[in-house]
């Protein structure tokens, strides 16, 4: 199976793979865990964005390499590997960013966990996320569906910036608790 | 907690903030490289962060919270959250009923309001269960508060269905263009004949017309549901869907993103929809500031411009109404001399109006290629350019308004020289 080693290459030629309806139905479904590989890379949301969405665009141009839907979630995993390496080279211009042995550490991990179905994972999400006091829900609403910084919440609530950033973090490994139990299907 | 752990905890949420210093990467990068539960960790809380956003939407849909209105003073807000839930309550309706009235309707003479069954002259409030008939000048509701807006274009036909924290308008006929804030936990969908379009916060346009839906975003995402296709898909920036009336819903694919249709001068003289075997050339020798170019004149090249929260960089020429640049024909060769830094997709759309004049808006078209860095001429036949918009083909003869050429990520540096039209 191919991997998208060059952007610049042009497709394969390839037809006996998935058309491309199939390829981006597929691909789109794993949007979540997806962005969230790439987030962890590049720790930035827009760019992580921005690198999903070449991940489109790569899957448009070469989805005959892609023998069919099974092997999407692989296929499209190495590419975003591929296209979040090529974007910290650009980074690391300006800051210190992950090398090649550690994304590959990263990608190792993610591998060796298993990737959730997005579907159960989005559904057990939303089930630990209702258990959550009160207080944890809005701070996670302020990040991230209102998209402020760390420092701007901590602005806007008149709380140490470390103290946002140590809590944001405890809710993850929290919710991360509650939704590996559920998805092992024990009582939460 | 240890200091290790509180540590690791700063780095990664510092990571996911994009506000990392080099001592703290350097110290990340070392924890991540010999623990694995860190690593788990910051993929766990990566991955949360970017499905949270899409659960609170969902949530809120369901249950309406006074925290959707987080883009009121801070003063306001957070003492109503640490009050007790009785409060809260009365807040929520408090504000309900603010954002109800804070909508405005910015209109023109010729726009018609239907409420209750009787036609009323154009007035700047709207409620839920108006109809707006958008005459030729066109229309726009804002939501000033929130920083929301929504443009209707000439000839629009537009039901208000919700107002409030769940906003909900009918597109029964025409076209949007909206500049949608940050929803919060509250939303803001779009339904037309052929699918619904909810949005989070993004920049969008919906076209609707008897026979599909074309719905393309230029900043943020949207989600599009289908009439008959309960799966909705997202659609991220750069992107464009259709919805057809038998229920196909098309793949995402990059978007084409109209320029701004100018308002007819119905001055305009029909001419025969015949081309005349001519050359037009535009590019730097014709290029003016004040034309209008979506394009900078850079070391005598015109130099595209990033489409922001895209990967897009474009160049859009100014817009020639009513005559056009040149008709829309089979014999038509587009010839583009440029340099791109990188390879990359080149996208060439053409908006064309309709044959007889009247700058009236009929298709647009596109064609794309593959090209690789460097000064290249690429030209494009006729045939190279497919139908991009709801509604139908151009006409032979079609006046071409404007053109845009659009090149993908990695390429950011797009320069144009000259853009010819010949058969």
């Amino acid at each position: 199976m191919g991997v998208p080693v060059d952007q610049a290459d042009e497709s394969s030629g390839a037809t006996d793979g998935l058309d491309q309806e199939t390829a981006l139905r597929c691909v789109l479904a794993q949007e979540p865990l997806l962005l969230g590989f790439l987030r962890a890379i590049v720790g930035s949301r827009q760019v992580a964005e921005d690198l999903f969405q070449d991940l489109v665009v790569l899957v448009m141009r070469k989805h005959a390499e892609i023998p069919n839907a099974e092997a999407v979630p692989g296929w499209t995993r190495r590419a975003a590997r591929f296209l979040a390496l090529k974007a910290l080279e650009k980074r690391a211009r300006e800051k210190p960013t992950m090398d090649e042995t550690l994304v590959d550490l990263l990608e190792k991990t993610w591998i060796d966990d298993g990737e959730p179905e997005p579907d159960p994972y989005v559904a057990a999400l939303v089930r630990c996320r209702e258990r959550l006091p009160e207080h944890a829900r809005e701070l996670l609403t302020l990040r991230y569906v209102h998209d402020l910084s760390c420092e701007q919440i901590a602005a806007k609530l008149g709380r140490p910036l470390n103290t946002i950033y140590v809590t944001i973090t405890r809710l993850h490994r929290s919710l991360g608790e509650c939704i590996r139990a559920r998805l092992r299907g024990d009582d939460v | 907690m240890s200091e290790l752990s509180n540590d690791l905890d700063r780095l990664i949420a510092q990571h996911l903030d994009d506000a990392l210093d080099a001592p703290s990467s350097e110290r990340l990068f070392a924890l991540l490289r010999t623990d694995v539960a860190a690593r788990r960790l910051l993929l766990a809380a990566a991955t949360q962060a970017t499905v949270l956003p899409r659960v609170a939407l969902e949530a809120g849909l369901a249950r309406p919270r006074a925290v959707a209105t987080a883009r009121r003073p801070e003063r306001w807000w957070w003492p109503a959250v640490a009050a007790s839930l009785l409060l809260g309550v009365s807040l929520w309706w408090t504000l309900r009923t603010d954002t109800l009235g804070d909508v405005r309707l910015a209109a023109r003479a010729d726009l018609v309001v239907v409420r209750d069954g009787e036609r009323t002259a154009a007035q700047s409030s709207v409620q839920a269960g108006d109809r707006l008939e958008v005459g030729a000048s066109g229309a726009r509701l804002d939501w000033t508060s929130e920083g929301t807006g929504i443009d209707l274009d000439a000839g629009s036909r537009v039901v208000i269905d919700q107002l409030g924290i769940h906003k909900r308008l009918r597109l029964e006929l025409g076209t949007l263009t909206a500049e949608v804030a940050p929803q919060g936990e509250g939303s803001l969908s779009v339904t037309t004949p052929f699918g619904v379009v909810d949005v989070v916060g993004t920049r969008f346009r919906v076209q609707v017309d008897q026979d599909a839906c074309a719905v393309q975003v230029e900043h943020g995402a949207v989600r599009v549901t289908g009439a008959q296709d309960p799966t909705p898909v997202t659609v991220g920036a750069g992107f464009a869907v259709r919805l057809a009336a038998d229920g196909q819903r098309s793949a995402p694919a990059p978007l084409t993103s109209l320029p701004k249709n100018a308002p007819s001068t119905g001055t305009e003289t029909p001419t025969r929809s015949t081309t005349p075997a001519r050359v037009v050339r535009l590019g730097v020798e014709t290029y003016r500031v004040s034309d209008g170019w979506e394009g900078d004149l850079v070391d005598g090249t015109i130099r595209g411009r990033a489409v922001s929260g895209s990967p897009v960089t474009r160049i859009t020429t100014p817009l020639h109404r009513p005559d056009g640049i040149d008709r829309f024909d089979p014999a038509l060769r587009v010839t583009i001399d440029l340099t791109v830094d990188h390879p990359t997709t080149l996208a060439v759309l053409l908006v064309c109006d309709h044959p007889e004049g009247g700058a009236r808006w009929l298709a647009n078209v596109q064609a794309e290629r593959r090209i690789p860095a460097g000064t290249q001429q690429v030209t494009f036949r006729a045939e190279d350019f497919a139908l991009t918009t709801a509604g139908p083909q151009p006409l032979p003869g079609s006046r071409i308004a404007a053109v845009a050429m659009m090149t993908w990520l990695p390429a950011a540096d797009l320069r144009l020289r000259s853009l010819e039209f010949a058969r």
